[in-house]
């Protein structure tokens, strides 16, 4: 399997006010094409820290990321926003769509400002199950419904890799049942990694390996097939 | 996705932003509006003045161009004056021009006159004209019959006009006929019509068609050419063509000395002396938007803020930087679309209440009229400037890392440690240098406001720290002045945004009022010191003189009294140690060459000082001042700037013409002016010509016109007609009579003409109920000294004519006695007009008073736009305090404790700005001293406490809105969404 993240070495501090302070003491990890990957730990252990890295939000204070075989951390800015725009889609908790835009246009907002291969937003809108909701701004729209918008905003240009913070810690049982069935759906259908930090079993579950990070270092990786 | 649906997104969300932040982007509006308006209500009410003054000049002129085929006065026997004109050759030049397209058109008029045969006999003066073309500009009004173009009233050979003044004269009006006498013979004409001249020139005239005015008068120009020829061109490049052609082809070739006279130098001069009025608008346009766009560039840095996570999740989602500025500017275009027309309307409605208020600025009601170029100008000017200023909060927008959208962080380096920062700040600032560089016209200018901006920065800087000080103040226990201070801290860059604002909008206003203020001063002062009496009795004639003098040196309280300096003008300046001035000017750069023919070679003045009793301004630079043994001796002084042009030393010989009379001045000494006022002194460039008193007395009986009525020929009575007269003295008249002669005249050849009077027949002239018979002695070529029909001597008059020449006595009062004395001599000569120094300064601040509360008013334009600007700023930091009112609230504070929280807070920005802005008044003092030569300026107590108290009366204006909104908040919905 062919790996499309590699973490080597990752060390992050931050400074605040006259101190330095380390998030990440060392970080070393691999994910491969199709994988579903659960990043779980306590809170302040480094997991956001590290899935911004991975995900080329931030860049780390020493290391390498390699994501589809570049090298990220050597990247300017703009080629960054490229690869972030091209082989990454972004899930977040709070769902981050804008507010002003209706659900199509969260959805084909991204491809307005890359090049290569995109997906059609109205397919896309069908996918996640929300074609009759297409014209309703995100106001007028449940947390669940605003999620799934928001994984169809993250698929829009074809990404190699799906990451997502979180992605049913605002959602009930009901509808995180839903979401999830979405993600592994997304595995088959496409072949999308996978990448997500949690707390929730039900996420751990569908997911085929953890790995369990304290105090900014990885502790555990447990490696299970799909469960639900 | 193509380019249309990337920018149709822009789009959307601009609008769809725009929308969500109602208040910020309603403040934003208003201030992009008032800073166009100001710019534009200012633009058009200086291009209604450039308008205004350059058609009144010429309407007055006649022309674009006037030709003056006279050098200037009559043709002295003996004297080499100026060559007669061959007319036809003139005509012939000028023809071949308006064939050529060089000119459009060109006329003149002829004059003459003669006398009805009525009951009544009654002298008209006729002109002739060509109805065809003239006037050149302006026009000649139909009253009876109004049928708008007068050319339509003269179809047969004898019709004639009248102005109104004339038909109430005879009593006559439209379709009546007149009989005058021309040449002895009766010839009747018609009167077509009555006119109106148009201009308040109570005139009294007739109008003919050129052809038909020749053959009534028999009127040979070639003979007896005009005195000048106007001209009309299709623009400006051609009239000075026509200039420089006028120049090669007649005078150097004809050796004449035709002056030529264009719109734009009469124009120029009126329009020059009214450059620093015009530059003080632009630079109070500019200066008002330099406020607006500090609260826009603080609005959109502070929207940037609020929006930092929005930008964050674009940049997960794979946008990029240049994208995300993108976004921003199209909101910035969006908000100059709209700011910048609304500002446009705003600006053409209050630029018609400025013009009138402007009016008194330039003396005349301005033509309000709306040129393009400025709507247009003002609107890009807007629209640009929006989108500059937005760029700074754009740039530092999409700087923003995208790891915020995971970790609630500061996670940007600040963005003055970055390079792109400072490239993006210089390309904004040269733009915008571009910008404004088109309205004012001039790059040190631009200059002048990037100073400004980085005074700005730096003051903004500076009243942050001063915040962050004033935060510190112990606040005694008292919680809501604690929580007050402690919110100016935690705001410290938007309330030092808004002390900025109020500093310079109360700051401009406030200078300007002290510089009015300096000047009234500077003035009053200069007036003391140069009116070294107390009173002024006017027209004295010269057979009371002697015995005015002696009654008011009996009259008690009087401690000096000497005859008032006189000046002679329209001296021309001939030749300087033999040299002709010609040979000067040619030796001149062009610069100097344009100034000195522009302002010395079209006459000056040379005064008459009181030596002895005169103030003395004059500092000797080299030879002497004036002194006793100069007493009426050809002696004089000037200044040394004005000698320089010349290159004239002391010793050197100046010819002067006066009235055609010669007069040969040596240079004494030059001097420099030691008061701001008077000749030569502070800023002036004239010649500061001084001679003594009894010179000038002399000089100036040399020759005078004087309008006197002929009442009476060969005994026979006429009725009373107006006649000019040129009075000659000092001796010019033996040039013309005998020395024994007491009652001879000299006449034109047209007065002749028209009143069949020969030599040896007499005339009786009246003045003022005053008449004396004279004797024709000959008959010449008329016009005299330009206008006059008779030639007559001063000693033939002064006898009866007492009023001809009249003098002026300054009376210096003992302390103490000047209300007495005033009354006593007031009672002593009551025929006299008497003058109380003290009531010049009077006028003069009425004078000052009247320019400076409109010019006020165009500086208080960046007051407007800066209350907008502290509401905003008030907004801004009032809501950032939402949480805390509602906890307030929650807790049981009522909406009073509340409303006394923000009033505190604003009445401590208020009386910050207050001495933020004495600051800026001080500092403004210290420059109008240097530049504009006043004394430095105290700032009075009164003056300080009334600039802090609306310092803080606009600080709580400003945020009467933001504290009602505030006001109204639910605690429990504030608390409920953090």
């Amino acid at each position: 399997m062919k790996n499309v993240i590699e973490a080597r070495g990752i060390f992050k501090s931050y400074n605040l006010g006259h101190s330095e302070v380390p998030i990440l003491r060392g970080i070393d990890l691999t994910v491969g094409a199709g994988e579903i990957v659960a990043l779980m730990g306590p809170s302040g252990s480094g997991k956001s820290t590290l899935l911004g890295i991975l995900g080329g939000l931030d860049l780390p204070t020493s290391g390498n990321i390699i994501i589809d075989g570049v090298d990220i951390t050597k990247l300017p800015e703009s080629k960054l926003a490229e690869i972030r725009g091209a082989k990454i889609g972004f899930v977040f908790q709070a769902y981050n769509l804008v507010s002003t835009l209706t659900a199509l246009e969260n959805i084909a907002l991204p491809s307005y400002f890359t090049n290569g291969k995109k997906k059609d937003p109205n397919e896309l809108i069908e996918i996640v199950g929300l074609g009759h909701r297409k014209n309703n701004k995100p106001t007028e729209m449940s947390g669940g419904e605003q999620q799934r918008v928001a994984i169809a905003r993250a698929l829009i240009n074809n990404p190699k890799i799906l990451f997502g913070d979180e992605p049913t810690g605002n959602l009930d049982s009901k509808t995180e049942v839903k979401v999830l069935h979405l993600f592994q759906k997304l595995r088959e259908e496409f072949g999308t990694t996978i990448f997500l930090v949690t707390h929730s079993d039900e996420v751990a579950r569908i997911a085929d390996r953890i790995i369990h990070i304290r105090d900014g270092k990885i502790r555990e990786v447990s490696n299970h097939g799909p469960h639900l | 996705m193509g380019l249309i649906s990337r920018i149709g997104i822009y789009f959307k969300y601009a609008t769809s932003s725009l929308l969500r932040r109602k208040q910020k982007t309603l403040f934003s509006l208003l201030a992009i509006s008032l800073s166009v308006a100001a710019i534009i209500a200012i633009g058009i009410v200086s291009y209604s003045a450039e308008y205004t003054i350059s058609g009144t000049v010429k309407s007055e002129l006649g022309g674009d161009l006037l030709l003056n085929l006279r050098g200037g006065g009559f043709q002295v026997p003996g004297m080499g004056g100026t060559t007669t004109v061959d007319f036809d050759l003139i005509e012939d030049f000028l023809t071949g021009l308006k064939d050529a397209g060089t000119i459009d058109e060109y006329t003149y008029t002829l004059g003459s006159m003669a006398v009805t045969d009525s009951d009544e006999p009654r002298m008209i003066r006729f002109i002739g004209i060509d109805s065809g073309v003239y006037p050149l500009y302006g026009e000649i009004a139909t009253i009876e019959p109004n049928v708008g173009d007068y050319s339509l009233l003269l179809q047969d050979t004898n019709d004639i006009l009248i102005t109104d003044t004339l038909s109430d004269n005879l009593g006559l009006g439209s379709g009546s006929t007149i009989l005058v006498i021309v040449d002895d013979e009766l010839v009747e004409l018609n009167i077509a019509g009555v006119v109106s001249t148009g201009t308040g020139d109570i005139s009294d005239y007739a109008y003919m068609e050129m052809g038909a005015f020749k053959e009534l008068f028999n009127y040979d120009v070639a003979e007896n050419p005009p005195n000048q020829i106007v001209i009309r061109t299709q623009n400006d490049y051609l009239m000075e063509d026509t200039v420089d052609l006028i120049e090669s082809e007649i005078n150097e070739r004809e050796k004449y000395s035709i002056r030529t006279t264009t719109y734009i130098e009469q124009s120029e001069n009126t329009l020059s002396s009214l450059e620093i009025v015009f530059t003080f608008f632009k630079l109070s346009g500019i200066v008002a938007l330099l406020v607006g766009g500090l609260g826009i560039i603080t609005t959109m840095y502070i929207s940037m803020k609020e929006r930092k996570k929005e930008i964050g999740i674009m940049k997960a989602i794979g946008i990029k930087n240049i994208n995300v500025i993108f976004f921003f500017i199209v909101e910035a275009f969006l908000l100059g679309l709209v700011g910048s027309a609304t500002g446009v309307a705003l600006g053409i409605f209050f630029s018609k209440q400025l013009a009138v208020i402007a009016s008194s600025i330039f003396r005349t009601s301005l033509i309000w009229t709306i040129n393009s170029d400025t709507l247009i100008y003002g609107f890009l000017l807007g629209l640009f400037s929006t989108m500059v200023f937005q760029i700074l909060p754009a740039y530092i927008g999409s700087r923003v890392r995208p790891i915020i959208v995971l970790k609630d962080m500061e996670g940007d380096d600040p963005f003055y440690k970055d390079i792109g920062f400072f490239i993006i700040t210089a390309i904004s600032l040269l733009v915008f240098g571009a910008i404004i560089n088109i309205n004012l016209n001039s790059w040190s200018l631009v200059l002048v406001i990037f100073v400004l901006i980085l005074i700005m920065l730096g003051f903004t800087i500076f009243c942050r720290y001063l915040v962050k000080a004033i935060s510190f103040i112990p606040t005694l226990g008292i919680l809501s002045l604690k929580m007050a201070l402690k919110n100016l801290e935690r705001n410290c860059w938007t309330i030092a945004t808004a002390l900025l604002a109020i500093s310079i909008g109360l700051g401009t206003v406030g200078a300007v009022l002290m510089a009015g203020e300096g000047v009234k001063t500077s003035v009053s002062e200069s007036l003391s010191n140069n009116l070294n009496y107390d009173i002024q009795i006017m027209s004295i004639p010269e057979s009371s003189i002697k015995q005015v003098e002696e009654r008011i040196l009996l009259t008690e309280g009087i401690s000096n009294l000497y005859r008032y300096s006189i000046s002679i003008s329209d001296c021309y300046i001939q030749s300087i140690n033999g040299r002709p001035i010609s040979n000067y000017l040619y030796r001149m750069s062009d610069g100097d060459r344009d100034f000195v023919e522009d302002r010395f070679m079209s006459g000056v003045s040379i005064s008459g000082q009181n030596i002895g009793n005169d103030v003395i301004n004059q500092q000797i630079a080299s030879g002497r001042l004036l002194g006793v043994e100069d007493i009426g001796r050809n002696n004089i002084i000037m200044t040394s700037r004005g000698a320089a042009y010349f290159d004239i030393k002391v010793g050197d010989k100046i010819f002067f013409t006066y009235e055609d009379y010669p007069i040969e001045m040596t240079v004494i000494g030059l001097y420099s002016q030691t008061s701001t006022f008077g000749p030569g002194g502070g800023g002036s460039t004239n010649l500061g010509l001084m001679a003594s008193y009894e010179t000038i007395e002399e000089i100036r009986k040399t020759s005078k016109n004087q309008e006197f009525n002929i009442i009476s020929v060969n005994d026979g009575p006429i009725s009373s007609s107006a006649v000019i007269l040129n009075i000659v003295g000092n001796g010019l008249e033996n040039d013309y009579f005998s020395i024994y002669d007491e009652n001879g005249v000299i006449i034109s050849r047209s007065l002749s003409n028209s009143n069949g009077l020969k030599i040896g027949d007499t005339l009786t002239l009246e003045l003022n109920d005053r008449s004396k018979k004279f004797e024709v002695r000959d008959i010449q070529n008329g016009p005299f000294n330009l206008e006059a029909q008779i030639i007559v001597p001063y000693r033939a008059l002064k006898d009866n004519f007492s009023g001809i020449y009249t003098y002026t006595l300054a009376v210096d009062a003992e302390t103490g006695y000047e209300e007495i004395t005033l009354k006593k001599l007031g009672s002593m000569f009551p025929d006299y007009r008497i003058f109380e120094a003290s009531r010049l300064q009077e006028m003069v601040t009425r004078m000052i008073d009247q320019v400076l509360i409109p010019i006020s008013i165009i500086a208080s334009f960046s007051l407007f736009v800066a209350v907008i600007v502290i509401a905003n700023m008030m907004y801004i930091s009032t809501l950032d305090r939402k949480r805390e009112f509602a906890i307030m609230k929650a807790i049981g504070a009522r909406n009073w404790s509340v409303l006394k929280n923000i009033a505190i807070e604003n009445i401590s920005i208020g009386v910050t700005g207050g001495f933020t802005s004495l600051l800026v008044l001080y500092l403004a003092s210290q420059l109008m001293s240097i530049f504009l030569g006043l004394d430095k300026s105290m700032i009075s107590f009164i003056f300080m406490m009334e600039l802090i108290g609306l310092s803080v009366l606009i600080s709580v204006f400003a945020s009467i809105i933001p504290a009602y909104n505030i006001v109204k908040i639910r605690p429990l919905s504030v608390l409920r969404y953090e």
